[in-house]
């Protein structure tokens, strides 16, 4: 890979990252791509930063753990995810906690605090975290609007996303770097502590 | 005639201004724009608001750039934690007495520090900034504007937040040479009058 395409990397990252943020708000409705359920679904995740920084997060976690840590997210994560949000598509509940809050306070003070997880774990933090996030997201994807197929694109665009992160902070080994991934992991829980004063506040 | 053409340069300046200008574009609504889409503007200009608030972060950077490392990326730490924890606070509605004078405080405080270069232990530095973040949130929290999405509210806070500790630390970075030191420790002092004139305010 030569010296200039590895310093795109970063800045492509950042555009994407800003893109994303500066969006309109998601609805509550799948988001209609006109591509099929299942892109509807990985459309869902891209768009919902409730969702696709869950992934993230868990990548982070997972990634400043090393390799074998980051290789059972990746495995473990995903297929949570599916099977939970099939089992979400499946049925109807009205969940009105933001479970993503938790998962974004606990795993943030996690990386922020360093903690030294086994791969076990790790392997059993990515599939709690895999559960909760596809069960809300198969609880807006009913199974008689291709809910199935919605879930699996979610799921898709989630282990992709997944992969990538953990891909990136396994390679940072500079101490500097892991202690950026610290500080991102403070922010994280700073987060996620907000939004549950936000979610007191709204009743 | 010079013939039209673009240079890679240009070309590459031409898609950036594109892709620029496609970043700040918004939606277009044939009604009422609909609350939520501007949160991560919103929380990302809201620490910006104020001097008070902007003077009390970047001297937390310029404080941890004095001190060096682990205080370098532990005062940045601890700050948005506890200054997230008094949001928490100030959001469901319980109240910190002297929100004002402890904000304005806060900047006399970490001035004074800069401009002493105070070497504390860790422990008190870590109380010092996450005390002062606490006040900083709480008076956030309460000021929050309502129709926000939560999630980028808050994302553009944190993150905006942490610039202004990355721009304090950035700045301290002049503290390896012998003027730099001079000037950093002028600009605590400065910092630390800009504090006694909100401390004024507040008391008014």
């Amino acid at each position: 890979m030569s010296h200039r395409t590895r310093r795109a990397h970063p800045l492509a990252a950042l555009i994407a990252v800003f893109l994303v943020l500066t969006q309109s708000r998601a609805q509550a409705h799948l988001v209609t791509t006109g591509l099929g359920p299942l892109y509807d679904g990985a459309g869902h995740l891209v768009l919902s930063p409730e969702c696709w920084l869950v992934p993230l997060v868990l990548g982070l976690l997972a990634g400043l753990r090393g390799q074998a840590a980051g290789r059972r997210a990746v495995l473990w994560m995903p297929a949570a995810w599916l099977i939970s949000g099939v089992a979400g598509s499946l049925i109807t509940l009205k969940i009105s906690f933001p479970a993503s809050t938790l998962i974004f306070l606990i795993l943030g003070l996690l990386i922020a605090m360093n903690r030294a997880l086994t791969v076990r774990t790790v392997g059993i933090i990515a599939a709690i975290v895999g559960v909760i996030q596809g069960l809300l997201d198969g609880l807006s994807m009913p199974w008689r609007e291709g809910g199935v197929l919605a879930v699996l694109g979610s799921a898709a665009a989630a282990w992709i996303l997944l992969t990538l992160v953990t891909g990136f902070v396994v390679a940072l080994q500079r101490p500097w770097q892991r202690i950026v991934g610290r500080v991102v992991g403070s922010w994280i829980a700073a987060i996620g502590l907000l939004m549950l004063g936000w979610w007191i506040k709204q009743g | 005639m010079k013939p039209l053409s673009s240079t890679p340069s240009q070309a590459k300046m031409l898609g950036a201004i594109l892709l620029l200008s496609a970043c700040f574009t918004q939606p277009t609504h044939a009604h009422a724009v609909a609350a939520g889409t501007m949160s991560f503007t919103t929380g990302l200009s809201h620490p910006w608001s104020g001097w008070d608030h902007i003077l009390a972060m970047v001297a937390v950077g310029l404080w941890g750039a004095q001190l060096g490392a682990p205080a370098l990326w532990l005062l940045p730490v601890a700050f948005p934690m506890l200054m997230a924890f008094g949001g928490f606070l100030g959001l469901v509605g319980m109240p910190l007495p002297g929100i004002e004078l402890c904000i304005a405080s806060s900047a006399i405080v970490l001035g004074v520090m800069v401009a002493l270069q105070a070497r504390p232990p860790l422990w008190v530095a870590i109380t010092l900034c996450g005390l002062f973040g606490l006040f900083h949130g709480h008076a956030h929290g309460t000021e929050l504007a309502p129709g926000q999405d939560g999630l980028l509210y808050s994302i553009g806070f944190v993150i905006a937040t942490g610039l202004l500790h990355a721009t304090g630390i950035a700045l301290g970075g002049i503290h390896r040479w012998k003027a730099g030191r001079l000037v950093l420790r002028a600009a605590g002092a400065g910092i630390a009058v800009m504090g006694c004139w909100f401390a004024l305010e507040a008391l008014a």
